[in-house]
Order: C-alpha cells, then structure tokens, then sequence
C-alpha cells in the first residue's frame, strides 16, 4: 500500500506533467472535425435564395481553413463555389460559414432556381486537410409558398426563368380528381417572373391533392413547373363570448353571442355551436348558437323559467364545439363568460275607476300581474291587496282573486263605515310559488273624503203670527253612492225672527236624521223672514246648509182700549171662523204640502225604467221568462191534443 | 203551489230586511215559509236569524256557482223560533268576498233561480218564499222581479225613494207582477194617518197596491238586528202593524190567485 507522503508525491508531478506533455502533441492527435451542412430555408419558391450553412465543431484552433460547394439543380446541373476561406482564433474550435445559392460564389452564372424540384448540395474541405464531401444536405424550390394550408388561407403562387412579358398559364387542379379550381394565364413580368395568388374556400374538398403547373407559352422547362399541395381543415378562431347582459331577471332571455374568424381572417357566417349554459348548481345543458344576419353574431338564446336558480351562470364554448357546417372547426381553446340570474320583479298594475271615494263607498279595483316576459301571474300564485291610511294608523287586507276569463286579479274593498277620511294607499303584492319566490308590489294613492249630505228645514206651523211659537226642524240626510251611513252631529237653526240655536240629531238608523228646536218670533218680524239650517257634518258625513222662508203675520189686533183681547161680542164669531179656516187650511195645506214635496215626475220615471229595461241582463231575464211561459204553453195545449 | 214574494227596495237603508224577516216570520206562526237571501252582494239575514258560522253548509251564492244543490242550503229555523204551527226555513247567501267576486263575473241564470225556488219550495212544501234583495236595480233584484209572484216595494218618505220606487213599479209592470207599496220609517213629524194617505195615494198614482205604513220605530232600531223583532215582542206596536200588513198581504195575493183562477 502506498504511503500517505508517496500518494501526495504521485499528484504533484502529474499536476507539473501532463500540460507540459499536451502542448508537445502534435495536431494530428486531437479530436476530427464535425461539419454540418443545411439549407435556410429547406423549402422556397422559384426565385428565392437559400443560405448553405455550414457549421464546422471541433476545429483546430488559428488554423486556415477553405471549402468547395457543390450544389445539383433538378436538372442535374452541379454549381461549384468559389473557395470558401475561414481561419479560426487562437482559442476558436468552432465557426459557421454562410454560401448563397444561387450567387457569384457560385461559378459565372451563380447557379439556377427557376426550376421545380429536389437540389442535392455537399461541400469539401480543400485546406488544412483535403477532405472530400465532408457534408451534404438537400433543398426544394417549388411554385407555392408552402405544401400544406388550411382551408381559407391564400396559396402564393411563383415561376421564375420565362421570357420578359412571355404568356404564363397557371392552373391549379385537384388529384386524382381533376378539377381545375384556378386557371389564370396571365403575362410574365419584366424579368420573366409570372405571380399568382389562389383564395382556398372553406369548403375546399380535403380528400384531393391540389397540383399547380405554370405553362409557358415559349419557355419549356425541363423538369416542368408542376408543384403539389394538400389542404388541411381550417382552425376557427373564437377570441372571446359575450352575454348582453351582465345581469338577467327570470323569465328574461340570456343572449350569448360570439364571433368565428377563419385564418383568413374571414368571419364565419354558417354553422352552429353548442355553447354549454351551466347553473350556479354546477348542473349544465347545452343550447344552440346559430348565425344571426342582424347581428353577424352566432347566437345563442335561453328562456330563463320562472324558477331558474339564482346566483352566478356560467355561458361556455368548448375546444371544437363549433363547426361551420364544413368541419372547419374551433375554438382552440374555451372560452367563457358569466353571468347573474336575479328573481323576477313582477309588474304590478292596479286599476281603479277612480281614485277619490267617499266613506262606505265600495272600492273595485282590479290588477295585473306580469312577469319581465309578460307572462300573467295566475290563479296558482298568491297576491294580497292591504288599504292603509296615511301615516298607518288604520289597515285593512282586502282578498284578491284572479279571474280567468279576464286574465286578472280582482279585489273589492267593502267598507265598515268607520274609515277616517284622508289620503290613502293601495298597496297590492304579488308572488308566486318559486323557490325563492318572484314577487312584485304597486301603490295607489287613494283619497277618502266625507260622505255629501243635504239637510232641509220646516217649520210648524206653516201659517205664523207675531209672538208665536214656532217649532223648526231641520232633517240631514246621507245622499251619496253606497250604503247610507246616519248623520249625527248639531244642526245651527238660525230665523231671521229669533236668536239661532243649535240641535243634536239623534242617533238612530236610516240615512235621514231630523232635530228641532222651539222659536219665539219677534214683534217686529212680520213678513218673509228666512230660516237657514246649517248641520255642521260628523265624522261621516260633509257639511251643508239650506234655506228656507216662513211668513209671519201681524196678529188680529182691536183699536178701542188698551186691552187688545177685550173684543166686542159680534167679533168671537168672526175670529173663531178664522181660526177654523186657519185649522182646516193647515190641515189641508200640510196634506197639499207632503204632496207637493213628494211630487213625483212620471216621464222621469219612464225615462229611467226604459234605460234599465235596455240593460242586457233585464232583457235576458225577460226573453227567458217569456220562453218558459211559452214552452209551458205549448206543452200545455201539447197534451191536451195528444193521442 | 208556493207563492213567491220578492221584498225590494230602491236605496239602502230602508229597513228592507229587517222587514223582511219579520214579515217571514210573522207569516210562519200559520204558514210555512222560506226566505232566501238574494242580497248576494251584502247579505243580513244570516244575522237577524242568528245564525252562527258552523250552522251554514252551502248558500245561494253556491248554487249560483254550481257548486251546491238547493237542498244542502236549507235551514229549517222552526225549532229554533218554535214555530209549531208553521214553519221557517232560511236559504242563506255567502258572506265571502271571494264568492261575491266571483258571482260578479259568473253571473245569474234565471233556470237556476227558478230551479231553485221550485225544489226548495217542493221539499219544504213551502205556503211562501220570502226573496230579500240587493238595493237598487242590480242583477240580482231583476232577477227576483222576473221570478216572484210579488213585489213588495219598501220605500221612506222621501223624495228619492219614493222616485226609485215608481221605476221599480215599472220595471216590474214589463214582467207583468203585482206591486205593494210599504213605506217604512216614517219619520215623528209625519202623522201616521198622513204617511197611509200619500202612500195610498201614490200606489194608486204608481197603479201599486198600498200595504202599510211604518213608523220610525225607535224600539227596532235598538234591537240591532240581534234577533227578530216581532217573535220577541209579540205584542208590540210594530208586531201588531207587521201582522195587520202580513193580513192585507195574504188577503190581495188570494184575492189575485182567485182571480186567475177564475180567468
């Protein structure tokens, strides 16, 4: 074993010894280049110059090196180059050396690209060392710019070594099936080039291969311009969907739309996709888009139901999910949008006939209820109608029921009678049995005033003197629409002859209430005096007045003595047949007067009762009477001719 | 043969169903009688008969609406008013908002009224139907003018009363039924023996058939529909003019009946 002085020993002199040992190596002993030869680019079109690139590794270092390209065009004709010089640095070991083909480093001429077809090229080292065809490579030189396209990109298309202006045909036919889908003979320019230019449609068949030849009308080239391509379906692009809203009710329409382009750049406008519409649940289902002519959109729409979940939707295209008919398809990659789904917000629409009432005056008011698609809410929905004062000391609910011949929801507000007047709301709300429901609300505003009375006044009796007592009555009466409601309250009597007074109605029933207060007229009153009757109206019922007239006399007075009762003999007779006058004329002046009051216009009465006969349902009543009376007739006078 | 008598009025608050029950009543100490409750918009009678919620099962308004026959409407009240010489029984209408609506929009067909009256009539083997009305000229009180044998026209001292009234009795003339006039409520300062003046004199202006003349009654209005008045206090002035009125009533209807019959 070696010791550990002798191991340490050992290092160091291979540490002095092997560089000295490798700068005395001749060349010869290093490692043998590599070269690579290859073609920029692999593939042109006639024309184009390719860049030879060779790559040399391992090369010796401050050495002089020189190559020789060769380069065979299609028609067996080889190039050779000029030499090539290259010298590396001190410390280089690898360079690169860049031949043009065709150029003046290529012999006189500087080499041919107008020809169609495969170009063997290969290079030889001439120096340091002599080696020959130390690498090799090919390209191709062809009419088109590439091989293979997809439908709708645009083949370029180029000849090259014609006569200036020479008449070029260029066709492009399908193989095996020989139809021509280009032919475009067209004149060479300047410098003998011809340039054509072939559209692909998008329904291109896929199954043939596309074969372009360029025919010269003087020029014969040997080989022939005749190149080949193959048509690949084209990748649709979709950079992105839409929805139009952002936000949508139920019952609303999701729109999603998007645009497809072609590589061409085109807008695909036939076709259809399925773009998967996914609930907030994770559940999904697919709905079609198909090309709209309004918006040059593919659309796709979807009826949200009553009750579609709520929350966060996700609208998606999957990677091919869209096909223009042609399998052209795409997106390369999905895309998608969101979008929310909001409960319906029901229109509510209230009707009233009129929107100023009176106290126990009933309150008809029908409504509809639609939701954002203008489906009606129905029978099987709920809705509440609620009547509350201003200020909501007072409320009521009041039943809705929906009417299905008219399609709308009906509510009759009956009265109690004890309703405070004032501005008043409507309010009227409308649900239906989704989970979370959709709901809608509308107000009115409702103004509830008194109820018109009229109040009349008479005095008894009727035929007055001076210093009589008279009793005045004054009668309030509820005279407006709906069920009378009796007036109480005060009525202020005020005569003309005495101070006024007021009187308190009495509570009872009916829509008339009538109180009276006792006058004394005054001496000097004689004649027409008025009587007004003022009621000062209750909480029901509005205020009013009336007037009326009573004429007083002067009584029978005597001109002998102080003493105006102390009346001669002959006088008792005639004033006791005065006063039988005045009794039976009050008797029959109140029978004439009830009469009179209560006179009664019978044209007014015809005119009344034909309107009402002209009613439908009057007429109806009758036909159908009358048609029952008739067929219990005939039936009658039927049996009794029977056999 | 039932004889059927329509009691109406031309504005509310006339006191019709009040009097309406107690004519029914008074007339079912000797006869038997039903009454329906024809005012489908703002029935009472349920309440002067003192019926509770549990006791109704089907109404007119039902029938009206298909949904009920006559017979499950019926409510025989006689033992509840004692009534063992005669009979009454009470067709009551629906107290719901829901069914008045809904009767608004279905409407009232004649043969089912008509239908109606003659079952209820046949199973009870009724004397007379009583028919209480809506105020008014609505559906429903056309529909009772068509139907009855009668029509008891009760009215107020009053201007426009008494002017509804004579429509009533013309519109009643173009069906071909006898009138009667009562005039209800006739106020204090109106003499009783004036009111049955006018009253005769506009039934025979109005070519109507005067029945009675009430006076405001102070006593019935106290008794706030609870109960019906004159089975309560038999021998009061109002039970007294009810009875007399009920008389004049059966008297006109025979006197009307003999007639036809003769003819």
């Amino acid at each position: 074993m070696l010791t550990r002085r002798a191991g340490k020993r050992i290092i160091i002199f291979l540490a002095v010894l092997l560089p000295a040992v490798a700068s005395v190596l001749p060349s010869a002993l290093a490692l043998p280049e590599v070269y690579r030869l290859a073609p920029f680019p692999f593939r042109s079109q006639e024309g184009a110059t390719v860049q030879l690139i060779l790559d040399v590794s391992s090369a010796a270092p401050s050495t002089a090196y020189q190559f020789v390209f060769g380069v065979q065009d299609p028609s067996t004709h080889v190039w050779i180059s000029v030499p090539q010089n290259y010298t590396t640095l001190p410390t280089q070991q690898e360079f690169i050396l860049i031949v043009s083909y065709p150029s003046s480093s290529f012999n006189a001429t500087g080499g041919v690209n107008s020809l169609v077809g495969v170009y063997p090229a290969s290079v030889s080292q001439t120096k340091p060392v002599p080696k020959s065809n130390v690498a090799s490579t090919f390209f191709r030189i062809g009419l088109t710019d590439n091989t293979v396209y997809q439908r709708t990109q645009t083949v370029s298309i180029k000849a090259t070594g014609y006569q200036p202006y020479e008449f070029v045909n260029v066709r492009i036919t399908t193989s095996p099936g020989s139809t021509v889908v280009l032919n475009n003979p067209d004149f060479a320019d300047g410098l003998g080039v011809i340039s054509d230019r072939w559209t692909i449609p998008p329904n291109a068949d896929l199954s043939q291969s596309y074969v372009v030849t360029a025919t010269g009308s003087t020029t014969s080239k040997s080989p022939a311009d005749v190149d080949t391509f193959t048509i690949t379906p084209a990748q649709v692009t979709v950079s992105s969907i839409s929805s139009n809203r952002g936000t949508y009710q139920r019952t609303e329409q999701v729109r999603i739309s998007f645009q497809a382009s072609y590589p061409s750049l085109a807008f695909a406008t036939t076709g259809s996709a399925n773009v998967t519409l996914i609930r907030p649940s994770s559940s999904a289902f697919n709905i079609t888009a198909s090309y709209d002519l309004v918006s040059h959109n593919f659309v796709a729409t979807y009826r949200l139901p009553m009750n579609a979940q709520i929350g966060v939707w996700t609208a998606r295209l999957n990677v091919n999910n869209f096909d223009d008919s042609n399998d052209n398809r795409g997106p390369a990659s999905q895309v998608s949008i969101t979008f929310t789904v909001q409960i319906a917000t029901l229109t509510v629409t209230t009707t009233l006939a009129k929107t100023t009432f009176v106290i126990n005056e009933r309150m008809p008011f029908n409504m509809t209820m639609t939701y954002p698609d203008g489906t009606a809410l129905g029978s099987s929905d709920h809705a509440s109608g609620r009547l509350s004062l201003s200020g909501g000391t007072y409320a009521a609910s009041i039943p809705l029921i929906y009417d299905t011949s008219t399609s709308q929801w009906e509510g009759l507000y009956i009265p109690t009678g004890n309703e405070p007047t004032g501005l008043w709301s409507l309010t009227v709300n409308g649900t239906d049995n989704s989970t979370p429901i959709n709901t809608g609300v509308s107000s009115n505003v409702i103004t509830l005033n008194k109820r018109a009375s009229t109040v009349t006044v008479s005095c008894n009796p009727s035929q007055i003197t001076v210093g009589q007592q008279v009793t005045c009555t004054a009668t309030v009466t509820d005279v407006d629409v709906g069920t009378a409601i009796t007036p109480t309250g005060q009525v202020t009597i005020s005569p003309a002859f005495d101070n006024p007074q007021l009187c308190d109605l009495p509570s009872g029933s009916g829509s008339s209430a009538s109180c009276s207060v006792i006058f004394v007229t005054r001496p000097q009153s004689q004649g027409t005096n008025s009587v007004t009757a003022s009621y000062g109206g209750d909480s029901h019922e509005a205020l009013s007045s009336t007037t009326a007239s009573v004429v007083i006399q002067q009584p029978q007075t005597t001109n002998s003595g102080d003493n105006p009762y102390t009346l001669p003999l002959f006088y008792f007779a005639i004033i006791a047949g005065i006063i039988a006058a005045i009794v039976a004329g009050f008797i029959a002046f109140r029978h004439k007067t009830t009469h009179t009051k209560l006179k009664i216009d019978l044209e007014a009465v015809k005119s009344e009762a034909g309107k009402i006969e002209n009613q439908a349902f009057f007429q109806s009543v009758k036909d159908q009477l009358s048609k029952d009376k008739d067929d219990a007739s005939s039936s009658k006078s039927g049996g009794g001719s029977g056999p | 043969m039932t004889k059927v008598i329509a009691i109406h009025s031309f504005k509310g608050g006339t006191g019709k169903t009040t009097l309406t029950a107690n004519i029914a009543a008074t007339l079912a100490t000797h006869s038997r009688v039903g009454v329906m409750d024809l005012d489908l918009s703002g029935p009472g009678l349920h309440v002067i008969f003192g019926l509770k919620k549990g006791e109704i099962k089907a109404t007119l308004s039902d029938i009206f609406l298909g949904e009920a026959e006559p017979a499950e409407t019926i409510i025989d009240l006689s033992p509840k008013f004692d009534l063992k010489k005669g009979g009454l029984f009470f067709c009551p209408a629906s107290n719901k908002i829901e069914d008045m609506l809904r009767l608004l929009k279905s409407g009232l067909e004649v043969s089912v009224f008509k239908d109606t009256i003659q079952k209820v009539g046949e199973q009870c083997k009724l004397d007379y139907i009583i028919v209480d009305t809506h105020p008014g000229v609505e559906n429903d009180t056309v529909l009772a003018m068509g139907c009855c044998d009668a029509l008891v026209l009760v009215s107020r001292v009053d201007q426009q009363d008494l002017f509804g009234t004579a429509v009533m009795v013309m519109l009643a003339e173009t069906f071909e039924k006898p009138t009667f006039l009562a005039l209800n409520m006739v106020p204090p300062g109106v003499r009783i023996k004036d009111a049955v003046k006018v009253g005769k004199d506009l039934a025979v202006l109005f070519k109507s058939h005067f029945l009675a003349a009430f006076e405001f009654q102070i006593d019935v209005i106290n008794n706030l529909s609870r109960s019906v008045f004159v089975l309560d206090n038999p021998n009061s002035n109002f039970a007294k003019k009810v009875s007399e009125a009920v008389e004049n009533l059966e008297k006109e209807l025979a006197g009307m009946s003999a007639q036809q019959s003769s003819l």
